[in-house]
C-alpha cells in the first residue's frame, strides 16, 4: 500500500520534471519581483490585460455567430442572444470585461500619474501606455457599432461628423479610412476588422514592447520618504503566477457576478426613422468628451475644429507627459502642483461624465460651462490644499493608504531620522 | 587576421556595405511611397442623376412624412406633404416637398415635426433629435440650433397622370458626410456608394 502511493508520487514527480525540462518554468525568463509589490495596485495594468484576454475569449465565441453587414448584424446579434445557449451571457461578459478594461487601464494610468512613474528610465513605459489606453478606447469605439443599433450606430454617425469637419486633406483622409466609400457596408466592415484583427494585434505588439520594459526595469518603487530597505525577491515560478491567477479569478469572477446580475439589453435596430426619434449617447468612457463637445463656445465650424484641437492636446501633453516633467523628484508630498492637476483632471472627468449623462443632447452655455468645471477645480484645489498643510507626514498621504499597518508604523519621521543619519555622517 | 581571438574588419568593405544598405534603403522607402495613394479614394467617374419613382401622392397624408434612399442606397430623405402650398412642392395640391434626412451639423438623422405636434412651436420643422438642429420645411433652411448649412432639396417631379412623384436631382449643399461641408459641388453626392436603381435623365 505504502509503495503504490510513493510510485503514485513518483509518477507525478517524474511527469513534472518532464514538463520542466522541456519548459524550463523553474527558471523562467521573468525576473522576480520585489515582495512589496504584491498588491492589487501594483498590478493594475496586469488587470486591464487580464480583462482584454477575457474579451478576446468571449469575442472569438461571439465571432462565430455575428455576420458584418448592415442587413444581417443586428440579426445575428439577437440570435445570439436568443438562441444560442449562453450567448446572451458571452455577450454581457464581453461587454462588462471591455468596462473592465478600460476603468482598470485608466486606474492604472492615475496610480502611475500620481506616484510618477514616468521618470527615467520609464520614459517609453508611459507613452506606449498611453497608445495602449488609446488603442483599448479605440476597441471600445469601433465594437459600439458592431451590433448596429440605433444608439451605437448614431453615436458612431455624430462621431464621424466631427471628423467631417476637419480641414481638408485631413478630412478626406480620415474620412476615407473610416467610412471607405460612405457606405453603409464599407463603415461596418471597417470597424468589425479594426476590431476584431487590427487593434487587438497592436495592443499585443505594445504590450509584448511594455513587458519588455517592464523586465527590464522592474517594478517602479514608490518613493516615499521610506529608506530603500532591503528588496525581498519572489521568483515569478510559482509564487508571483499564484498571484497574477488569482488577481485574474477575482477579475473574472467580479465580472461574472455583474454579467449575471445586470445583463444589458440590446437597443432597438438601426433604422432611419429609428434614428430620428432617439438621441444617441456614448458609452460611459466617452461620455466626458461628449459632454466638452456640446458646449456652446465649440458651436460651428471654427468651434467644432478648436473643441477637437483642445482634445488632442489634451492627449498629446498626458502622452508626451515623461518629457515635459523631468524633475527627477517623485515623491507625491514634493509635487503639490503635479498632485493637484491630476486630482483635479479625475474630478473633471467625474464631473462631466454624470453632467453629459444629465443632459443628452443639449447645448451647454459657455457661462454654465465655466461655473460648473471652475467651481468643482476651486473645490478640490482647496481641498488638497487644506490637505496638504496638514498632512505633513507621509503615512496621512492618500497613497499610503495602501500600506499596511505595520509598514506605515515602519515609516520614519522626517524630523527625527534625517538629522540623526546627518549627525552620524559627520562624525565618521 | 586575427587579435586576441576577433577578427580584423576592413573597413573599407564595411563602409561600401553600410553604403549600399543605406541606398537600398532609401531605395526602398521612395519606391513604396506612390503606393501611400491607395490609402485616398480613388478618382471616379460622376454618373447621371437617377430618376426614381418615390411616392404616390394618393398615399400620402397630410402631416405623415416617409424615408427614402436617393440618390445613393445610404443617403436617406424625408418626404413630406404639408398640407399647405409652398414655392417649391409638387403634387396635384403642390405641397410634397423632400430634403436629405441627414442633419448638416454631425450627421444625424431629421424627423419631420409639425405644429400641431408640439406646443409653443412656431411650425412646421424638420427636428434633428441630436443637438436640437432646426430647419424650414419649405426651404430647408436653419431655423434653430447648431448646424452650418440648409438641408439639401431633392428635386421632385409628379406625373398628373399616375399620380406618382418622382425624384430627378439634388440641390446645393452636398448631402453631409460627401463632401467639404457646405460645398456646393453636389456632383460629390453620386459618388462614393451604390446609386438607387432607376432610370437616368
Amino acid at each position: 500500500m505504502k509503495q503504490s502511493v510513493s510510485a503514485k508520487s513518483d509518477r507525478w514527480r517524474a511527469l513534472a520534471d518532464w514538463i520542466n525540462t522541456r519548459f524550463g518554468l523553474t527558471n523562467t525568463i521573468l525576473r522576480p519581483v520585489p515582495s512589496y509589490s504584491l498588491k492589487p495596485d501594483y498590478w493594475l495594468g496586469a488587470l486591464a490585460f487580464i480583462a482584454f484576454l477575457i474579451c478576446g475569449l468571449t469575442g472569438i465565441l461571439q465571432l462565430q455567430y455575428y455576420v458584418p453587414t448592415p442587413d444581417a448584424a443586428y440579426e445575428s446579434v439577437q440570435h445570439l442572444n436568443n438562441f444560442v445557449p449562453y450567448g446572451n451571457l458571452i455577450q454581457s461578459v464581453h461587454l462588462y470585461s471591455a468596462f473592465a478594461m478600460i476603468f482598470f487601464a485608466f486606474a492604472h494610468m492615475m496610480r502611475g500619474y500620481f506616484l510618477s512613474v514616468h521618470k527615467r528610465p520609464r520614459e517609453l513605459m508611459w507613452i506606449v501606455g498611453m497608445l495602449m489606453g488609446a488603442s483599448a478606447m479605440a476597441m471600445g469605439f469601433t465594437g459600439y457599432l458592431l451590433p448596429w443599433t440605433v444608439l451605437s450606430k448614431s453615436a458612431t454617425d455624430i462621431s464621424i461628423g466631427f471628423v467631417n469637419q476637419l480641414p481638408d486633406p485631413l478630412r478626406t483622409f480620415l474620412m476615407f479610412g473610416l467610412k471607405g466609400s460612405g457606405a453603409d457596408s464599407d463603415l461596418l466592415l471597417r470597424f468589425f476588422a479594426l476590431h476584431t484583427v487590427i487593434l487587438p494585434a497592436l495592443i499585443f505588439v505594445l504590450f509584448a514592447l511594455k513587458l519588455h520594459m517592464f523586465e527590464v526595469h522592474g517594478v517602479a518603487r514608490p518613493e516615499d520618504g521610506r529608506p530603500p530597505a532591503q528588496e525581498h525577491l519572489i521568483p515569478w515560478f510559482l509564487r508571483v503566477l499564484a498571484y497574477m491567477l488569482l488577481l485574474a479569478s477575482i477579475v473574472g469572477s467580479a465580472v461574472l457576478t455583474i454579467a449575471v446580475l445586470f445583463p444589458p439589453q440590446l437597443p432597438a435596430k438601426f433604422t432611419y426613422e429609428a434614428a430620428a426619434s432617439t438621441t444617441p449617447v456614448p458609452e460611459w468612457y466617452f461620455v466626458w468628451v461628449y459632454q466638452i463637445l456640446k458646449f456652446s463656445v465649440f458651436e460651428g465650424q471654427t468651434g467644432i475644429r478648436l473643441a477637437l484641437a483642445v482634445l488632442a492636446a489634451i492627449v498629446a501633453t498626458f502622452t508626451l507627459l515623461p518629457l515635459i516633467d523631468r524633475s527627477p523628484t517623485r515623491a507625491p508630498r514634493l509635487r503639490p502642483a503635479y498632485v493637484t492637476v491630476g486630482a483635479v483632471a479625475i474630478v473633471e472627468i467625474c464631473v462631466l461624465t454624470i453632467w453629459g449623462n444629465m443632459t443628452p443632447g443639449m447645448t451647454i452655455p459657455a457661462v454654465q460651462g465655466v461655473l460648473v468645471l471652475g467651481s468643482s477645480a476651486l473645490i478640490t484645489i482647496c481641498v488638497l490644499f487644506v490637505w496638504h498643510r496638514h498632512a505633513t507626514h507621509p503615512s496621512e498621504l492618500l497613497y499610503e493608504r495602501f500600506l499596511t499597518r505595520r509598514e506605515r508604523q515602519s515609516v520614519p519621521r522626517a524630523s527625527s531620522v534625517p538629522a540623526a543619519t546627518d549627525t552620524v555622517r559627520r562624525g565618521t | 587576421m586575427e587579435r586576441e581571438g576577433r577578427f580584423l574588419v576592413d573597413e573599407g568593405k564595411r563602409r561600401d556595405f553600410k553604403r549600399m544598405a543605406l541606398m537600398s534603403l532609401g531605395l526602398g522607402v521612395v519606391g513604396i511611397l506612390p503606393m501611400l495613394r491607395s490609402a485616398t479614394p480613388a478618382p471616379v467617374e460622376v454618373p447621371k442623376w437617377p430618376r426614381v419613382k418615390v411616392a404616390n401622392a394618393t398615399s400620402l397624408n397630410v402631416g405623415s412624412s416617409k424615408v427614402f434612399m436617393y440618390p445613393l442606397e445610404d443617403t436617406p430623405n424625408i418626404l413630406v406633404k404639408l398640407g399647405k402650398r409652398v414655392d417649391e412642392g409638387v403634387g396635384p395640391d403642390g405641397d410634397i416637398v423632400g430634403y436629405s434626412q441627414i442633419c448638416q451639423h454631425l450627421g444625424c438623422f431629421v424627423r419631420f415635426q409639425s405644429s400641431a405636434q408640439q406646443a409653443g412651436s412656431t411650425g412646421d420643422v424638420f427636428y434633428c433629435p441630436c443637438h436640437s438642429g432646426l430647419y424650414d420645411v419649405s426651404s430647408g433652411q436653419i431655423v434653430g440650433g447648431p448646424p452650418l448649412y440648409p438641408l439639401p432639396q431633392v428635386l421632385l417631379q409628379y406625373d398628373s397622370a399616375s399620380g406618382d412623384v418622382f425624384a430627378y436631382g439634388m440641390g446645393p449643399p452636398v448631402i453631409f458626410g460627401k463632401g467639404p461641408p457646405g460645398s456646393t459641388e453636389i456632383w460629390r453626392d453620386l459618388v462614393g456608394g451604390k446609386l438607387v436603381a432607376g432610370t437616368g435623365t
